[in-house]
């Protein structure tokens, strides 16, 4: 936590030095300027850095990413006077002025909440190629959003049943199913440039367990949180009250769980959402007739 | 049916597939970039107001073309290249080609919005326009030979995105995307 303090404080720091570079720039640019990523990609300037924090039992990652044009070299994600890299070879600010005025005369007026954004294209930026375009998430939190989202490590369920396999299910006896506990919980992601953050949050919401039916037809239950976890002493009898099926006919069936997370993300003045992500694992459960009890035959 | 449903997939990932892949960057790495100063302000003179137009009206102009055809049953893209080339005009001519196949006509008139424009380049002289806009094919529904409604998934209002690019001094789309029903923004 203490890195990631000492990050955030120098990223502040950081805020007020972008902000007093992205005024129009002076004919000899700022030493930022002069960074050509082609050939220094390791300057911090042309990286996304973008981490994890650890989970409970592993360490967070780091790794960085960059911004590339559209033959794959490597260019700065934000240039001072110029803007944000929109993925599309051209830079991008808000128009303002005569700029909005021009966009808004050819174009009509963006619908909230886009707005119109000049461009200016090529690396360096060109101003003699510059173009109009409207972006609903301004392009430089939307950068590190897609990061952020595409950084983020979800959790593999792992499956628990009762009764435990081996053990076999028992026709007609609940069978209690519920995830272990680093299957379920917020995972977060952090892209970073100097001067701006963006952390993605995936939040799981819904487990569903699918199975098949004696006849063979597709079954599922949507349960509620993760499933309850089964604890020795409980009624056998009784069904989980969160997550769980009951066998009908004694054979091999296929047990599924899919955990549908919602994806969010905030960073930059602005926040979003992204495409809901789902992780699944599945095994196979024996059923069978339920044992005469107190007989064993030899 | 949702007669605008079967571009959809196929016609999005078309329009993916081009997006990034538009910057020209300069030839060589210039050692000592001099960071653009701003723009010098891009005017809105009259012609580039036109060329967005005759954009936009190329779009228009696609998608009438295609409910025209698709409604007489016919396969004869003559009017839609047109209007479109590349993966627009493939993606369009398959749909009538496969309505064909099968012996299926449309009939009504689905709902074309006016699109937005969203991407204008070079601001100054335009040769590349984007739009989003919206279709509704609820009371645009296809039919088999024997008169029956298609059965192929809802109608409703759908999202649409397009671009559209000079071409030999004419306005084209080339490519163009027409998603989901309720994609349609407001």
């Amino acid at each position: 936590m203490s890195r990631l303090n000492r990050r955030l404080a120098s990223v502040a720091a950081l805020v007020f030095v972008a902000s007093v570079l992205s005024m129009p720039a002076p004919a000899s640019a700022g030493g930022w300027g002069k960074v050509d990523c082609s050939k220094e990609p390791t300057n911090p300037q042309c990286l996304i850095e973008v981490g994890t924090p650890g989970a409970p039992g592993s360490p967070g990652s780091k790794t960085t990413s960059t911004c590339k044009d559209g033959i794959g070299r490597v260019v700065p994600c934000y240039v001072p006077g110029a803007g944000w890299y929109g993925g599309d070879g051209c830079y991008y600010q808000p128009a303002t002025g005569t700029d909005l005025a021009a966009a808004e005369a050819l174009g009509g007026v963006a619908s909230p909440p886009g707005r119109w954004y000049v461009g200016t294209c090529g690396y360096p930026p060109t101003a003699s190629l510059t173009r109009f375009r409207v972006f609903g998430t301004p392009p430089g939190p939307q950068l590190l959003a897609d990061e952020a989202v595409r950084a983020l490590r979800l959790p593999q369920p792992v499956i628990r049943v009762n009764p435990a396999p081996p053990a076999d299910q028992i026709v007609h006896l609940p069978t209690w199913v519920w995830l272990g506990p680093q299957s379920w919980g917020r995972r977060t992601a952090t892209a970073s440039v100097p001067g701006m953050s963006v952390t993605a949050t995936a939040t799981p919401v819904r487990l569903v367990l699918s199975t098949r039916t004696a006849g063979g037809a597709s079954a599922s239950v949507t349960c509620q949180g993760p499933g309850t976890a089964w604890t020795p002493g409980r009624d056998a009898s009784s069904p989980s009250p969160t997550c769980g099926h009951r066998f009908t006919a004694p054979g091999s069936y296929p047990l599924q769980v899919t955990v549908t997370w919602n994806v969010s993300w905030a960073g930059g003045g602005v926040s979003g959402t992204a495409p809901a992500m789902t992780t699944t694992a599945a095994l196979t459960l024996r059923v069978i007739e339920e044992p005469a009890l107190n007989v064993r035959t030899r | 049916m949702g007669t605008f449903r079967w571009l959809v997939g196929v016609a999005l990932v078309a329009l993916l597939a081009l997006a990034g892949c538009t910057s020209k960057p300069s030839p060589k790495p210039t050692p000592t970039p001099n960071v653009s100063p701003h723009a010098p302000s891009p005017t809105s003179s009259p012609d580039a107001r036109a060329e967005v137009q005759a954009a936009v009206t190329a779009y228009m102009n696609l998608l009438n073309a295609f409910v025209a055809a698709s409604n007489a049953g016919t396969d004869d893209t003559t009017d839609l290249a047109r209007y479109a080339t590349g993966s627009a005009l493939e993606v369009l001519a398959n749909g009538l080609a496969d309505n064909k196949a099968k012996g299926e006509h449309t009939q009504g008139t689905p709902g074309i919005d006016q699109p937005r424009v969203t991407e204008i380049a070079p601001a100054s002289a335009p040769t590349s326009v984007a739009v989003t806009g919206c279709v509704d094919d609820t009371n645009w529904q296809t039919y088999n030979s024997s008169g029956q409604v298609g059965n192929s998934g809802p109608s409703g209002r759908r999202g649409t995105s397009a671009k559209i690019e000079k071409r030999e001094g004419a306005w084209k789309v080339t490519s163009l995307a027409i998603r989901g029903v309720g994609t349609c923004p407001g």
